[in-house]
């Protein structure tokens, strides 16, 4: 039977602590990411990280959002973590070609990592309708009016 | 307009009912395993999927295994073909893996669900369902979507209605409310890879090789759900698409 700790589905602060040191340790998503990620102070998460400091409600929610967005995103490379460090990771080529395709992640002018630490809790958002749209979505079918084209450069 | 009693069933208490996910639901506590069933992946999803339009609490259940893994075989081919699709962009995620591992539950109401309407082909038109669009293999579920509101607004709590995956006839049972705390669940580790058309084998090679686009193999890890036969070994699934 293959499993997981159960820290992957609890959603106590306990359990984000976990979410966030597994992060550290497999996908090496560190303080700093996090901090520009929650729009908070890198000592002050560091000090939460260690049990030490408190984060405010909304804060730990949005944790809760990037760990489920992790979590569908180890889904979507078979939970191999070092492909998933390579989509944090890679930008794009120098030079490669700025066709945009409904399946170009919402963050193709910089990295994913990048994207999130830049754009906060909104880039989640975005990051969860990109993988959706290679399961459920239509990629033929234009953006809803008010929505943001998948291609959209950030 | 109320539920009409011709169209009205009841899923009962302790049938198993199946559903599959990622593994990264099956933990060694199983006071989380309830999560499979509370509904908030389709409220959280952006456009919906076959019955419900995004944002909208829905549980999706199938009746055998046999229909639970047509259902997903569909989805992962869709996936890993989609990616195949954008292998050519800058910022690719990669080849996907032909193969993964998933866990199907199987589900059994702890209290019996009535007021399930019951879609079939001879029905369906009473609650003004395009019977084609139902059994309708393709992604297009717009008229679905309208219709699963039209149908919960009448009171209704679900939907039953033929899967569209299914090559043997088999239902989906789609629930409008959270089932979370009316399920005993037992997790089984299932196995799914694609393969090519005749000469079968498994897919692993996209620059050569031919997908068959309705059929995939799975096989089950660590034991089968009770009076399951046939799946110790890699079996096939077929699938319509």
């Amino acid at each position: 039977m293959v499993m997981v700790p159960d820290f992957f589905q609890d959603e106590s602060e306990e359990a984000l602590r976990a979410q966030v040191k597994w992060q550290h340790e497999h996908l090496g998503l560190d303080d700093s990411f996090f901090a520009k990620l929650l729009g908070e102070d890198r000592h002050r998460f560091s000090f939460w990280q260690k049990d030490a400091d408190t984060l405010t409600p909304d804060k730990e929610d949005v944790l809760r959002d990037w760990w489920q967005t992790v979590l569908h995103l180890l889904s979507f490379q078979s939970f191999d973590e070092e492909k998933l460090r390579s989509l944090l990771e890679q930008t794009r080529p120098i030079g490669s070609s700025n066709e945009a395709s409904p399946f170009s992640p919402p963050w193709s002018a910089s990295s994913l990592k990048a994207y999130l630490e830049n754009r906060g809790p909104e880039a989640i958002a975005e990051v969860n309708r990109w993988l959706e749209s290679f399961r459920f979505g239509d990629p033929y079918a234009p953006p809803r009016k008010g929505d943001p084209c998948l291609s959209t450069q950030p | 307009m109320p539920v009409n009693p011709a169209l009205a069933v009841t899923i009962p208490a302790s049938s198993p009912l199946y559903r599959i996910t990622a593994i990264s639901f099956h933990t060694p506590n199983p006071v989380h395993h309830q999560k499979v069933v509370n509904g908030m992946g389709a409220r959280k999803s952006h456009n919906g999927a076959r019955y419900n339009f995004g944002g909208v609490l829905t549980v999706y259940l199938a009746d055998t295994v046999e229909t639970c893994l047509a259902e997903k075989m569909f989805y992962f081919h869709r996936e890993t073909v989609r990616r195949l699709d954008a292998l050519h962009l800058p910022l690719s995620p990669g080849v996907p893996l032909f193969s993964a591992t998933f866990t199907l539950w199987e589900i059994r109401l702890k209290k019996a669900i009535p007021a399930v309407c019951h879609l079939t082909q001879a029905s369906a038109s009473a609650v003004g369902v395009f019977p084609s669009l139902m059994l309708n293999p393709s992604q297009d579920y717009e008229h679905l979507k309208d219709r699963r509101a039209f149908i919960e607004s009448n009171g209704y709590n679900g939907i039953k209605a033929p899967s569209s995956r299914s090559v043997t006839g088999g239902e989906i049972v789609v629930l409008f409310d959270d089932q979370s705390k009316n399920v005993n669940l037992n997790p089984y580790t299932v196995e799914f890879r694609l393969v090519t058309r005749a000469p079968v084998v498994p897919f692993s090679n996209h620059l050569n090789q031919v997908l068959d686009f309705t059929a995939g193999e799975v096989q089950f890890v660590g034991g089968t759900p009770p009076g399951l036969a046939g799946y110790a070994g890699w079996t096939t699934v077929s699938f319509n698409h």
